[in-house]
């Protein structure tokens, strides 16, 4: 028994707290005009005429801080997956449930057309009661064979899931314009592009509700990987834990996909990296997934923003070229 | 201490499992919970557990019904070693045996130093001090089995009350030499600290060596209970399992010893 988990916890949160913050401070500078990082945070010029400052803190500052809000939730909305299923393979999307809360936020936009498109509070609200749907019938699945769910069973209930939500998503879809069709099917890809703080800051409460639950949630998960009956016998009351699982990931869901679309990958990606760095204690885990994604979302998003400039990709094409390969990998290897 | 009363229990659209099972673990007892697959002894294992809830009747933990009583106290009194355990994910052996204090800690309390005490304990008791830093995935069956037996006198550890610990099955998937070996840990677990134990079984022998009471079941019935000697009896096995059988005590260990001789024609059954 080496270091305590309070040390491993401190350490584990200095070093991908850093890089994550590195990541937010970083990310901004890159683009199509280059600015100075010194002159975006010299106090010395009013903000009305430091170009850089504008740039920085209006026009790009805000699509950085998406992904790392998009990133966090979706890193460990997939560890908490993982956990509750017993399933190294479950995440948000490939459970379905990102579709669920896609379908969710497009018939909040698609029927509030009055409203901007994005930053509706009304779409978070939806979004979280499409994934709730989703995760209430993944539920449902694993209850039935009460031990936690198979990979096959997980992967077929995915699929079946993803398509059954798709086809509801074109179905909604057929009622709106060409212009939004299009902003939609961006959106639908995984796109960090927002113009404003808004939608952050509308996604803020749920964000704080999530993570709260998740940090009750660190040890109940280590015990279910023992399995629910043994859980049980440890004097975990498993119901309550499992619901309290299913619901906080599926508000994590809700809010991460309101504001980036369903970005793909980055909740099977990010949670086997980290427990390939620092074990699987979910007290660790779950915090370093956390900061982890923060930062790998918006290294994917700086490609997506160059890697065609001046076209800007959306990001969940990025996290999908790598995610998908890497999803192959993980099934093969898996014993 | 733990105690069954009248107790009946059926899954759900299917005929009962068990039927008016009344039996009990007292305090430093060793029972064995004996009969033929499908008897339902694993099931009774599991509801004196508290995993599953009776159908009618009621299990009774210090005179109070087990479904009244706080998951997290019954964890303190009452531990289960179950057949097998798999892990989700990688965890390390003292991760494991750390596990056993949860009940112990509040909702957001880490581990202290007498939580780490008590864990090494409790790997030294059961001879894997030297696993402590081994991913659990990587040790033998038996290895684990120890690994978690650890882990519940992790658990049991600090009680307000004497340890019970249950047992699902421990030889199952176990060679000879372990099985031995989990016999000889298991008296000497007991013989330290003293504490209630109960097992599931079918393997006679193993019971016969080891329990100083049984219960022996047979189509969700009890069909004996008592002390050992006086339940094994060649009737008793011919009537439980169609074995023509020979109950002996050994000349060497001095343990009772069954010995099947033949099967017996489904007819000619008692």
């Amino acid at each position: 028994m080496k270091r305590t988990v309070g040390h491993r916890f401190a350490l584990t949160v200095a070093s991908f707290g850093a890089l994550a913050a590195a990541a937010i401070v970083l990310a901004p500078l890159v683009g199509s005009t280059h600015i100075s990082l010194r002159r975006a945070f010299d106090p010395a010029i009013p903000f009305a005429d430091n170009v850089d400052a504008q740039i920085f803190f209006v026009a790009r500052l805000p699509r950085t801080l998406a992904g790392a809000l998009v990133g966090a939730m979706l890193a460990s909305a997939g560890v908490v997956f993982q956990g509750l299923l017993r399933n190294p393979l479950a995440t948000p999307f490939t459970l379905g449930v990102s579709a669920g809360a896609a379908l969710g936020a497009m018939l909040a936009i698609t029927f509030n057309w009055s409203l901007a498109w994005a930053g509706i509070p009304a779409a978070p609200a939806a979004s979280f009661a499409g994934s709730l749907v989703a995760v209430a019938i993944v539920y449902a699945l694993s209850r039935a064979r009460h031990s936690g769910m198979s990979t096959n069973v997980l992967l077929l209930a995915g699929v079946t899931m993803n398509a059954f939500f798709s086809a509801l998503i074109l179905f909604v879809q057929y009622f709106a314009d060409f212009a939004q069709t299009y902003r939609i099917l961006r959106w639908l890809m995984g796109d960090l592009d927002i113009s404003s703080y808004e939608p952050l800051v509308t996604a803020l409460p749920l964000v704080l509700v999530s993570f709260a639950v998740f940090a009750w949630l660190a040890r109940p998960l280590n015990l279910l990987s023992l399995g629910p009956e043994s859980a049980g016998t440890h004097g975990l009351d498993v119901t309550r834990a499992q619901r309290a699982a299913f619901v906080s990931a599926s508000i994590a869901t809700g809010a991460a996909v309101s504001v980036g679309g369903p970005v793909g990958f980055i909740g099977i990606i990010v949670p086997h990296l980290v427990r390939l760095l620092v074990g699987s204690d979910h007290r660790i885990v779950l915090p370093a997934s956390a900061l982890f994604g923060a930062a790998f979302l918006i290294a994917c998003d700086v490609v997506a923003r160059t890697a065609m400039a001046p076209v800007e990709l959306p990001v969940g094409v990025v996290t999908a070229i790598l995610g998908g390969p890497f999803f192959l990998w993980l099934l093969v290897r898996k014993r | 201490m733990l105690q069954a009363a009248d107790v009946t229990f059926a899954y759900r659209g299917h005929a009962p499992v068990l039927r008016g099972v009344t039996m009990e673990v007292p305090a430093n007892s060793f029972v064995g919970i004996l009969g033929p697959n499908g008897s339902g002894k694993t099931t009774l294992l599991r509801l004196l557990a508290g995993i599953l809830p009776p159908s009618t009747g009621r299990v009774v933990l210090d005179a109070v019904d087990l479904r009244l009583t706080p998951r997290s106290r019954v964890a303190r009194r009452m531990a289960v070693v179950p057949q097998e355990t798999h892990l989700a994910f990688d965890y390390s052996v003292s991760e494991v045996v750390l596990m056993g204090r949860y009940a112990h800690l509040g909702a957001f309390e880490i581990e202290g130093p007498v939580d780490f005490a008590i864990a090494r304990d409790a790997l030294a008791a059961t001879g894997t001090l030297q696993f402590e830093d081994r991913e659990f995935g990587t040790l033998s069956g038996g290895e684990k089995q120890r690994v978690i037996i650890a882990a519940a006198l992790a658990q049991l550890t600090g009680a307000a009350g004497e340890g019970i610990l249950l047992l699902d099955e421990p030889t199952a998937a176990l060679d000879l030499a372990y099985q031995l070996e989990l016999a000889d840990l298991l008296r000497d677990l007991q013989r330290r600290t003293p504490m209630a134990i109960a097992i599931s079984t079918h393997d006679l022998n193993f019971a016969a060596g080891l329990c100083r009471t049984l219960v022996l079941l047979k189509n969700g019935e009890v069909l004996a209970a008592g002390e050992t000697e006086a339940v094994l009896t060649p009737d008793r096995i011919r009537a439980l399992y169609g074995v023509e059988a020979e109950v002996t005590r050994h000349h060497l260990t001095g343990r009772l010893v069954v010995v099947p001789l033949r099967r017996v024609p489904a007819e000619s059954r008692a």
